[in-house]
């Protein structure tokens, strides 16, 4: 076993680039699930936060308002500075500016025609959520001023606290229950963010091997020595497929730890699967990069550039549904983009029916063929290769 | 003999086919990922229309008949004569008719059953559904805006329900005073004030890999300290035992890698305005000064510590790719909210690090009137470039080995 011992060799050599990929996907892959808890059986409204610039006067009616505005609103504290407020608003630490002019308060109970101002994201939907919320009390309190037009501003504000009340009964329908459900979250998201690494650590580690064992002179010394071509071969794949499995296994381990509503379940084993079956598909890239460059140096350009280019266009850093259309079709060129689908739709599974499962094996099939043509695209150049020199 | 010399020192870098793949495409690469990544994260925060389904037919009757028989008389009443003043099924009309703006529905709504809108909620081809009658019902499969957009939409109709009975309890004239009309023809009360330019943060990404481009330089100039210094390559010590003074060698390679790099910089910041149309604003002498400036500052800081740093050449080249990632970090490459947070809690941070100066001289000239904020950045990076000048020249002179 001396080529197996040897490809371990090599590979140490290189072992501080991998170990930095890791320890980044680690450190990358807790920030971004630092806030994955489990979902709420309950309904709860989503928040815009929310600046305001309160010029007016400090009124029993203004309070009520600001009151009802937290159903629906974070408030962020107010910055005096002009710069300051439009810096908040475009790094998004404030999503809505509402300015109350002086005089608003009185004006609206007179039936004036003063108006709020704000600032925002144009057409967000944080923007028109907030609006909808806005209009629709002072339109309601608009109505009874003037439909009852005795009424004190005390009861103002009661009759449209009653009437604010009247909310629609709402069912969150998940079928699937809340630690599953969690559970699935979090491996979608540490496993798609796994591809990049995957693609970067094995084109950085095995191909940087392949390409130590594709040098003329070892080949020549290859030939030379008692131990059979085949046997070479054989001890390589040997080596690669142990890297690949120890590989796995630590991420799987990382994984499972990392996973606070961790769960041994048939999606847990499928996104198993589906990673072992986009490993092979990476192994035979690495392979063929290790056996056609001709510099080390390539290997690292080659690792970046490939790994990025499928990170950004496969949805492993930014959701599929969130990807432009033209982009996803391109990306489905690469096995990345089926990784990421199985993973999304293991994640979605409810019931484990052929339907579903047939979808999600049919993904990691795509998966398989890709390995299968780029490793025999590798072999035959590999053959011409040999056959040159 | 100088220009002799700087034209040699073009050529080697551009042979250098490493240096050119991490400083020319590598850049591209990047913020071509970037753009097919992000170029539809802005239209995700505009609104969308919101798919959802009503449920008509059996199931709305059957409600309707168990509503019907848990409201008093008086109620049933009160709900006959709401609802023949607003017409039945008025929330789904209303719904309908929701507009956003001229050309933009609220809401996609799909008449189905029961059964099928289960099947569409949880296929994820609608976000909600509700089943209508007296008391509507929303079903919806996880909380989000959309989800909650929709709920406060029919908290909205059912509010000015009972606002209606509310007032008819006390102004039964009401109606006849155009009660309905108030109601259904909302006013306004928010006005745009046109203070801001669009906030359009996916820029600082696009805004942080040029300016991470500019401090790539660094990468150069300690290469050419590295080619210069006989203790650190064997070309160095090669150029020692030359009669080439090494002050003007070093100032023509200095100077051939700040053109090779510039000109590296000026076509990824093209390709970023015209073929990727990333937003720089209109001011383009500006952006180019900031880029010289930038990318001078990277040079001469990668020569200050090639000179500075006694090891190992890799030693030193982890260093600088450590720093000028971190500085990248910091000025928000990995994610923009970080720039905020350095620049709002550690203000001081985020002046002395020269990718975030570049960074914000842009973002300033994108959004902000005025040039203030963009010449501090600007003279930041100049006094910089000074210091780093200043401890290169002391790096370099009078510097000879006995033996090496």
């Amino acid at each position: 076993m001396t080529v197996f011992k040897n490809y371990f060799r090599v590979l140490k050599k290189h072992l501080a680039i991998i170990i930095i990929y890791m320890v980044m996907f680690l450190g990358l892959i807790i920030m971004f699930t630092w806030n994955t808890g489990s979902k709420n059986d309950s309904f709860f409204a989503s928040k815009v936060k929310l600046m305001v610039i309160n010029e007016d006067t400090q009124s029993e009616f203004l309070e009520a308002f600001l009151d009802y505005l937290e159903q629906y609103a974070i408030f962020v504290e107010r910055e005096e500075d002009e710069e300051a407020r439009k810096n908040a608003l475009f790094f998004r630490e404030v999503e809505y500016i509402l300015t109350i002019p002086e005089g608003f308060g009185e004006d609206f109970l007179n039936q004036g025609r003063m108006s709020l101002s704000k600032d925002t994201v144009p057409d967000s939907a944080n923007a028109i959520f907030l609006d909808n919320a806005i209009n629709n009390y002072l339109n309601i309190a608009r109505t009874y001023i003037k439909h009852l037009p005795q009424i004190s501003q005390e009861q103002l504000i009661k009759l449209v606290e009653a009437t604010i009340g009247g909310q629609v009964n709402v069912k969150i329908e998940n079928k699937l229950p809340d630690k599953i459900s969690a559970s699935n979250t979090f491996n979608k998201l540490f496993f798609n963010y796994l591809g990049y690494i995957i693609i970067a650590c094995f084109v950085n580690g095995v191909s940087v091997v392949m390409f130590s064992f594709t040098v003329l002179e070892i080949r020549r010394r290859h030939v030379a020595s008692p131990v059979s071509a085949r046997r070479v071969g054989m001890q390589l794949i040997l080596g690669n497929m142990a890297y690949l499995f120890c590989y796995l296994i630590i991420f799987i381990i990382a994984g499972y730890i990392m996973n606070k509503n961790r769960m041994l379940n048939t999606g847990t084993l499928l996104t198993w699967l589906n990673v072992l079956v986009f490993s092979l598909s990476c192994l035979s890239f690495s392979y063929l990069v290790g056996i056609t460059v001709r510099s080390k140096k390539a290997i690292q350009a080659i690792s970046t550039a490939v790994s990025l280019s499928i990170a950004f266009t496969s949805g492993i850093f930014i959701p599929q549904e969130y990807l432009a259309e033209p982009v996803l079709k391109a990306a489905s060129f690469a096995p990345g983009y089926w990784y990421v689908k199985a993973n999304n739709a293991i994640a979605q599974i409810i019931s484990y029916d052929w339907t579903q499962l047939g979808k999600i094996f049919g993904y990691m099939g795509i998966q398989l063929g890709f390995a299968a043509a780029i490793m025999s695209i590798a072999l035959l150049a590999g053959k011409r290769k040999a056959q040159k020199e | 003999m100088s220009l002799g010399l700087y034209f040699m020192r073009v050529k080697c870098l551009l042979r250098n086919m490493e240096g050119i793949f991490w400083c020319y495409i590598f850049p591209i690469i990047l913020s071509t990922c970037l753009y097919l990544g992000v170029s539809k994260l802005g239209a995700v925060e505009e609104f969308e229309t919101i798919k959802i389904a009503y449920v008509v037919g059996e199931a709305q009757t059957e409600l309707s008949k168990e509503a019907g028989t848990a409201v008093s008389q008086e109620q049933a009443e009160l709900s006959h004569e709401v609802g023949t003043a607003v017409g039945h099924n008025e929330l789904l009309s209303v719904m309908k008719a929701a507009k956003l703006s001229e050309d933009k529905y609220m809401f996609d709504i799909t008449l189905c059953s029961s059964k099928e809108a289960v099947d569409l909620l949880e296929k994820g081809d609608i976000e909600a559904y509700i089943i209508g009658g007296d008391r509507p019902e929303l079903f919806i499969k996880e909380n989000g805006l959309n989800e909650t957009i929709v709920k406060s939409f029919v908290d909205s109709y059912m509010q000015k329900q009972i606002t209606i009975k509310n007032i008819l309890v006390s102004n039964p004239e009401a109606l006849n005073n155009g009660l309905i009309d108030d109601l259904i023809g909302q006013t306004d009360f928010v006005d745009i004030s046109d203070k801001h330019k669009k906030p359009d943060n996916i820029i600082i990404y696009f805004y942080a890999i040029l300016a991470y481009t500019c401090i790539f330089a660094s990468n150069w100039g300690l290469e050419e300290v590295i080619n210069i210094e006989a203790d650190q390559s064997m070309r160095g010590a090669r150029i020692s035992a030359s009669p080439v003074s090494k002050m003007r060698l070093f100032a023509c390679n200095m100077l051939a890698s700040y053109t090779c790099h510039i000109i590296s910089v000026i076509l990824l910041f093209l390709y970023m305005k015209f073929v990727l149309n990333v937003k720089f604003g209109d001011e383009l002498a500006y952006l180019i000064a900031i880029c010289l400036a930038g990318s001078l500052t990277g040079l001469l800081m990668g020569a200050s510590i090639g000179f500075w740093i006694k090891k190992k050449p890799a030693i030193k080249e982890a260093i600088i790719i450590a720093f000028s990632l971190g500085c990248s970090f910091l000025s928000g490459m990995m994610a923009v909210e970080i720039k905020y947070y350095v620049t709002e809690k550690f203000p001081l941070l985020a002046y002395i690090n020269p990718v975030n100066l570049i960074t914000d001289a842009m973002y300033s000239l994108y959004y902000f009137d005025g040039h203030n904020r963009y010449f501090i950045n600007l003279m930041l990076l100049m006094l910089m470039a000074a210091v780093f000048t200043v401890a290169s020249y002391f790096g370099i002179r009078r510097r000879n080995h006995d033996s090496i």
